[in-house]
C-alpha cells in the first residue's frame, strides 16, 4: 500500500496521532537543548560529514584493513552480498555450535534481512533485548521507529501485552513496574542463552574493533554471557580511526535521544578468553547505492532517528505508514534505492521542509535527496490524471474567453455545491475549508468600477 | 568470494578519493570546571556522585552497603570477607548485589566514565550487579570526548566500556525507568587523592 493509504489507517485514531505527534516532538526539544550545550555543534556535524565523505572514498581500503585488524585480534570475519547471505552465514555458525538460545540487541540490518524469521524457521529461539523491541516482538510486529521500536504503542496496551504473554499481574500500565517485570523476563533469557547478536554503531578501520551502544545494557548482558558473539554490520559502518569516535559519539546521542552519550558504550577488540566473536560484513545493495552520486550521502546515516523525530509527516503519520524497515525521512531515500516500486510513494511523504537536514548530524541533504527522487520516479509513475489536469488548465488559462467561461461556471458551481462534495474532491480539501466564494469576479468589478 | 564481489562493486561505485582532514579538535575546547560539570553530567545521567579521599572509601562503602548480600571488589581499598572469586562464570554472577570497581578516568561534558578489561575480572559484572560503584580520581577527568580518547591512545585490550549513569530505558511511553537490563545503580566515589 502507498504511505497515503496506510497514513490515513493511523489517522483514524486521532488520540494515539495528537499524542504520537507530541511524543516525537519532546524527543525533538531534548535534543535541541543537548545540542545547544556543545561549543561548535554545526563544526562538530561537518568534521563528522567530512570524515564519511573519505570513508564512501575509500571504503574498500577500509574495510580491508578492518578485516586484517580484526582476524590478529582474534575476530573472524565474514562477508554478505545480501541479506540471504547474511541469514545463512549467522545460521551456520549457530548450527556449528550446536546453538538453540539466541539473544538479541538492537539491529536494524538484521530487521532488513529478516534473520529473525528466518532462524526460527530453523528452530532457533530469538529473543530481542531491548524493551521496545521485546515489547514489538511480543506482539508480532516490526519496529516503528529506529530509536524508539514501540513508540506508536500505549502503556496499557503494553501492560496487557505483558499480561497475556508472561502471566503477570497487570500493572495498570505503570512504566517503572513493567520495566521491572520485563528485566526478570530477559534475565532468565540472558542466562540461558548460548549465543547473543548485537549490531555495529562503528567500526574501526586502524584497530579492527567496534562499538555498540545501549542504554539499557542489554547487548552487553547478552556478549559477555553467551560463549558466540556475532555483530552485524552494514559496509558503511566503518570510520578510519578510534580517535573519531569521540566526534560520532558526541553526535549520536544527542540526535538521538537528548543525552550527551548513552549509558553504555561497549568497545569489543577481542574475544573474551574462551569464547567465539563474529563479525558479518553486509553489502545488500549498499555498494550500488555507493554509485548513485545524488543518493551517495544517504550511506553516511549513523541510524539516530532525529530526522524522525522533527518530521512533521513521520510525527503525524507514524512508522506503519512507510512500510520500510527504516521509516521517515532517511527511510523514504534509502527505501526507492532499495525497490522503487514498492517505496514510490515515500519521497512525497514529505511537505520538504528541510527540517531533516537541518538536524542530520552527519549532514545528509535528506530533503534534497526526497526532491530528487521525486524527478525520477514522477515520468515513470505516469501520472496520468494530473498531466491530464494541467493540460486542460494550461488551455483554459491561455484563452481567455475559455478562462471567463470557466471561473464563472466554476463560482457558480461552488456557491451552491455542498461542501462535503468539494472537501472531499482531493486530498488538500480534506480539513480544510474553502475561502468564501466572492458575489463578483475582479474582472466584473474592474470593468464597473473603471467606467463610473 | 563474496567478499572480493563487494570490494570489487565499491571500487567500481566509489568517487575518487576525498582526503582524510585532520580534525582540529581545539575548536571544541571550552573553558569549564571539570568537577563540578562531571558531578552534575552523572546526576542527570541518574547516578550519585560522592566525593571523597582514598582514607574514606571503606568506611562509605561499609556505611551505604551494609545490606549488600553478594559483594564483589576489585579495588584495594575495600576488601569484604566473603568477596566473590575471579575465576567464576559469568553466570556465576547472576546474584551480585555490589560490584566495586576502579574507573580507568571520567568524561566531564556526559559523566561518562572508562571501565577497560584491565580493571575488571570479567566483563560481566557491571552490567550484572544490581549496585555498581565506580571509584574516579578527581585529576583523571577529561573535559569532552576528544580529550577521552587522546587519553586511551593506542588501546591494545580487548575490552573497553564507558560507563554513564545506571542502565535506563524509556522505551514505555517515553517515560525514564532507571534500571533497565544493566545496573539499577551507579554510585561514583570522586576521590581526591
Amino acid at each position: 500500500m502507498s504511505h497515503p493509504k496506510l497514513a490515513n489507517i493511523f489517522l483514524k485514531n486521532e488520540d494515539r496521532v495528537n499524542w504520537h505527534d507530541k511524543a516525537l516532538w519532546f524527543v525533538r526539544e531534548k535534543r535541541d537543548a543537548a545540542v545547544n550545550k556543545v561549543k561548535g555543534w554545526e563544526e562538530l556535524r561537518e568534521v563528522a560529514a567530512s570524515i564519511k565523505a573519505n570513508v564512501l572514498s575509500n571504503l574498500d581500503n577500509y574495510l580491508l584493513q578492518f578485516e586484517e585488524n580484526a582476524i590478529k585480534n582474534g575476530i573472524k570475519v565474514h562477508w554478505a552480498k545480501n541479506a540471504t547471505e547474511h541469514n545463512e552465514i549467522v545460521l551456520k555458525i549457530l548450527q556449528e555450535n550446536g546453538a538453540k538460545h539466541l539473544v538479541k540487541s538492537k539491529s536494524m540490518l538484521t530487521e532488513e534481512c529478516g534473520l529473525n524469521q528466518y532462524l526460527e524457521n530453523s528452530g532457533i529461539e530469538v529473543i530481542d533485548t531491548d524493551l521496545g523491541e521485546r515489547i514489538v516482538q511480543l506482539a508480532n510486529e516490526p519496529p516503528s521507529h529506529i530509536v524508539l521500536p514501540a513508540i506508536h504503542k500505549r502503556k496499557e496496551e503494553i501492560d496487557a501485552l505483558f499480561v497475556e504473554k508472561w502471566g503477570i499481574k497487570g500493572g495498570n500500565g505503570n512504566a517503572e513496574y513493567l520495566t521491572r517485570e520485563a528485566r526478570k523476563h530477559l534475565r532468565e533469557k540472558f542466562l540461558i542463552a548460548d549465543a547473543a547478536i548485537t549490531g555495529v554503531n562503528f567500526a574501526i578501520a586502524e584497530n579492527g574493533g567496534f562499538v555498540v551502544c545501549t542504554n539499557e545494557g542489554n547487548a552487553d548482558m547478552g556478549t559477555h554471557l553467551a560463549n558466540i558473539h556475532i555483530a552485524c554490520m552494514g559496509i558503511e559502518k566503518i570510520i578510519p580511526k578510534m580517535e573519531h569516535l569521540g566526534v560520532f559519539l558526541r553526535l549520536l546521542a544527542r540526535s538521538a535521544t537528548g543525552q550527551p552519550i548513552t549509558t553504555y558504550s561497549s568497545h569489543f577488540f577481542k574475544p573474551r578468553p574462551g569464547t567465539q566473536l563474529h563479525v558479518v560484513i553486509v553489502d545488500n545493495g549498499r555498494s550500488q547505492l555507493l554509485g548513485r552520486p545524488e543518493f551517495r550521502k544517504s550511506l553516511h546515516c549513523i541510524r539516530c532517528g532525529a530526522c524522525l523525530n522533527t518530521c512533521p509527516v513521520f510525527r503525524k503519520t507514524g512508522g506503519y505508514s512507510y512500510e520500510s524497515v527504516i521509516p521517515g525521512p532517511i527511510g523514504s531515500i534509502l527505501g526507492p534505492g532499495i525497490d522503487m516500486e514498492k517505496y514510490n510513494s515515500l519521497p512525497f511523504a514529505s511537505t520538504l521542509c528541510g527540517s531533516c537536514t537541518d538536524v542530520c548530524p552527519v549532514k545528509i541533504d535528506i530533503h534534497s535527496q526526497l526532491y530528487k527522487w521525486r524527478q525520477i520516479i514522477s515520468p515513470k509513475k505516469g501520472t496520468s490524471i494530473k498531466k491530464l489536469a494541467a493540460r486542460v488548465t494550461g488551455k483554459i488559462f491561455g484563452n481567455p474567453i475559455l478562462f471567463r467561461l470557466a471561473a464563472t461556471i466554476g463560482t457558480g458551481f461552488l456557491r451552491f455545491l455542498p461542501g462535503s462534495l468539494t472537501k472531499n474532491l482531493t486530498a488538500w480539501g480534506k480539513g480544510r475549508e474553502l475561502p468564501k466564494v466572492p458575489k463578483q469576479s475582479f474582472r466584473d468589478w474592474y470593468i464597473k468600477n473603471r467606467k463610473e | 568470494m563474496s567478499k572480493n564481489e563487494i570490494i570489487a562493486s565499491i571500487r567500481k561505485n566509489k568517487p575518487s578519493l576525498i582526503e582524510l582532514e585532520l580534525p582540529d579538535y581545539q575548536q571544541f575546547r571550552e573553558d569549564i570546571d571539570t568537577v563540578s560539570l562531571f558531578k552534575r553530567q552523572v546526576n542527570e545521567a541518574g547516578g550519585r556522585v560522592i566525593e571523597c579521599n582514598r582514607g574514606d572509601i571503606e568506611k562509605i562503602l561499609s556505611d551505604n552497603y551494609q545490606n549488600a548480600s553478594e559483594v564483589y571488589s576489585l579495588i584495594d581499598e575495600f576488601k569484604p570477607l566473603d568477596n566473590r572469586s575471579a575465576d567464576d562464570e559469568p553466570s556465576e554472577y547472576k546474584n551480585l548485589d555490589l560490584v566495586v570497581l576502579n574507573g580507568k578516568f571520567g568524561v566531564a561534558e556526559n559523566g561518562a566514565i572508562w571501565v577497560p578489561d584491565s580493571n575488571l575480572s570479567q566483563r560481566i559484572i557491571p552490567f550484572i550487579t544490581r549496585n555498581l560503584v565506580l571509584v574516579v580520581i578527581q585529576e583523571s577527568l577529561v573535559a569532552n570526548m576528544h580529550d577521552a580518547y587522546a587519553e586511551i591512545g593506542n588501546f591494545s585490550e580487548g575490552f573497553g566500556v564507558f560507563i554513564a549513569g545506571p542502565s535506563k530505558t524509556a522505551d514505555i511511553e517515553q517515560s525514564l525507568v532507571i534500571g533497565a537490563q544493566g545496573a539499577l545503580s551507579l554510585t561514583v566515589l570522586l576521590v581526591s587523592d
